[in-house]
C-alpha cells in the first residue's frame, strides 16, 4: 500500500488537529496530510496534489463544505476521491443529501474511536487499505 | 495459570499459559492492554476515576483508581518488555448502576470512562474494541497465548458466582 | 423555551463535553464542596448565529479553568495557547449550535449555522440578539462552568 495523501478541511483550526492526531493513531502509512480552512482553499490544492482521502467539513467561510463536495463531485479529475463528512449538521434532510454526494457521514461531537472507525471502512470500501488496521 | 483480578486489582504475564480473569465489573472497568509480538498482557480493575479524591489511597492501591491503574498496568507490561506502539486496549464495564426508576446519582461508571478516554487521547492510544454502559454485570477474561479477549454480560442484580455456571442466558463477545 | 427544552439543550451540551473534551457532569452540591470553581466572567466568549428555517444564536462563556481544558483536552496537551483556546471554544459552539438547532426549526427546515467567532471583551452580546427571546442555562463540569445563552426568534 502506497502511503496516503490526504486533505482536511476545516475552518477551524482545533478540529484539523483533532482529526491529524487520530490519523496518526492509525496504522496507515501517510505521505502528506494537508490543511485547509475552506473549500476555495481546498479544491487550489486538488488542483495540484492527487488525495486519496478528502476530510470536509460543511459549514465554512468563504466556500462551504456543500458547495465544495458539489464542485468535486461533477469534476472528473476529482469525482473518484472519498470524501468524509465532519459536521455538526443535525438536519436529517441535508444529512442525507451529503450523504449521498459522499463515503461517509462522522456527525461531532465524535470519539476519535468513531471517527478511525469511518476512516477504515471507507479506505476498505475502495480497496484503498485491504488489510484489517486500527 | 488462572490469574484473578481482584477489585482494585491487577496481573500482567508472559507466560502463554496464563488466563487473567475478573469478575463482576459494574461501574468498574476492566482495562486490558495486549502486546501481540511480544505476547505480554495485563488488565487491571479500576473502581473510581482520578486518584486526587484520595491521594493517600492512591498510594496505598493504585490500581483502584483509572489514572494511577492504567499508568500502573502500562509500566508493568513496559517492564516485561512490551511497546506502546504495539498495545492493544480494550475496555469493559463502566455500566450505569441504576436500579429500577431510580436515579444514578453519581454516574461513577459514565465517569470512570469519559476519565479513561481522556488519559488514552492524552498518552496516545485508542480503544481496540470496547464493551461498556448500559445496566449489565461483565466478566473480563485475557489469554496471553494469543490475546483473545471475552467479555460474558449478565443482569446486574445476579449474583455472579451461580451466573459462572449458567451461560446460556448470557451476551457474550470475544475480541 | 419549556424546560424540557432547556433540559434537552443541558442534556446535548453536557454531552458533547463529554465526548469531545472527556470531561463529566458534576451536581451543584459538589461544585459548592469544590473551593476553586470559579465562575465564568464573560471575558473569553464564543458567539454563533444560526438562520433559514429559524433565526438566532448562542453565546457560550466558559470560566477560565475550563477555557483551558477545552483546548488542553480537545488536542490532548498540557497547555493550550490563546489562539488554540479561542478556537476550541468556537468549535464547541459550532457543535452545540448544530445539534440544538433543529429544535427551533419548523417542519424539519434547514438552519445555517454561521461560522462562530470570539466576542470583543466589552462587546454586548445581547444586542446582536434584541427582540429575540432567550433562555440562560449553565454547565457545570468536572474543569469549570459554562454558561450559555440561546436566542431565538
Amino acid at each position: 500500500m502506497k502511503p496516503l495523501n490526504i486533505l482536511i478541511v476545516d475552518d477551524c483550526p482545533v478540529m484539523r488537529l483533532v482529526i491529524r492526531r487520530t490519523l496518526g493513531m492509525c496504522e496507515f502509512e501517510v505521505d502528506r496530510i494537508i490543511d485547509a480552512g475552506d473549500g476555495k482553499e481546498a479544491l487550489e490544492w486538488m488542483n495540484n496534489i492527487d488525495f486519496d482521502l478528502v476530510f470536509a467539513d460543511l459549514n465554512m467561510p468563504v466556500m462551504s463544505g456543500s458547495e465544495m463536495i458539489g464542485q468535486m463531485r461533477v469534476d472528473p479529475k476529482l469525482d473518484k476521491i472519498p470524501i468524509l463528512t465532519v459536521s455538526a449538521e443535525s438536519n436529517d434532510n441535508r444529512v442525507d443529501v451529503i450523504s449521498g454526494l459522499t463515503e461517509a457521514y462522522v456527525h461531532k461531537p465524535f470519539s476519535p474511536e468513531e471517527l478511525r472507525d469511518k476512516i477504515l471502512k471507507v479506505l476498505k470500501k475502495r480497496a484503498i487499505i485491504t488489510k484489517d488496521l486500527s | 495459570m488462572r490469574k484473578v483480578v481482584g477489585v482494585s486489582d491487577f496481573k500482567v504475564s508472559k507466560n502463554a499459559e496464563d488466563f487473567i480473569i475478573t469478575h463482576a465489573l459494574g461501574s468498574c472497568l476492566g482495562i486490558t492492554a495486549f502486546d501481540s509480538a511480544a505476547k505480554v498482557g495485563g488488565m487491571v480493575h479500576v473502581m473510581l476515576p482520578l486518584s486526587k479524591s484520595d491521594p493517600e489511597k492512591a498510594q496505598l492501591r493504585p490500581a483502584m483508581y483509572v489514572d494511577t491503574g492504567f499508568q500502573l498496568l502500562l509500566n508493568e507490561l513496559y517492564d516485561l518488555g512490551a511497546r506502546k506502539d504495539k498495545l492493544e486496549i480494550i475496555v469493559a464495564g463502566g455500566a450505569s448502576m441504576k436500579k429500577g426508576d431510580g436515579d444514578d446519582y453519581f454516574k461513577i461508571g459514565q465517569r470512570n470512562f469519559t476519565t479513561l478516554r481522556k488519559l488514552l487521547w492524552k498518552n496516545g492510544f485508542m480503544i481496540s474494541k470496547q464493551d461498556v454502559g448500559g445496566n449489565i454485570s461483565r466478566t473480563m477474561t485475557l489469554n496471553i497465548s494469543d490475546g483473545l479477549v471475552t467479555i460474558n454480560k449478565q443482569p446486574i442484580n445476579v449474583d455472579t458466582t451461580s451466573s459462572q455456571t449458567d451461560n446460556s442466558k448470557a451476551l457474550n463477545n470475544a475480541f | 423555551m419549556k424546560e424540557a427544552q432547556v433540559n434537552k439543550i443541558q442534556d446535548i451540551a453536557i454531552n458533547i463535553f463529554e465526548v469531545t473534551c472527556y470531561m463529566f457532569p458534576l451536581e451543584e452540591w459538589e461544585i459548592e464542596e469544590a473551593e476553586d470553581f470559579e465562575k465564568p466572567d464573560g471575558s473569553v466568549r464564543s458567539v454563533v448565529h444560526f438562520e433559514g428555517a429559524a433565526k438566532g444564536g448562542m453565546v457560550i462563556s466558559p470560566s477560565g479553568h475550563l477555557l483551558n481544558a477545552i483546548a488542553a483536552n480537545m488536542l490532548g496537551v498540557e497547555a493550550a495557547s490563546d489562539e488554540d483556546k479561542e478556537g476550541a471554544l468556537c468549535e464547541i459552539a459550532n457543535i452545540i449550535c448544530g445539534n440544538t438547532v433543529p429544535m427551533f426549526a419548523v417542519d424539519n427546515d434547514i438552519c445555517y449555522i454561521r461560522p462562530p467567532r470570539i466576542a470583543k471583551s466589552d462587546e454586548n452580546t445581547d444586542e446582536l440578539f434584541q427582540g429575540m427571546r432567550s433562555d440562560k442555562l449553565q454547565i457545570l463540569l468536572d474543569e469549570g462552568i459554562a454558561d450559555i445563552t440561546i436566542y431565538y426568534s
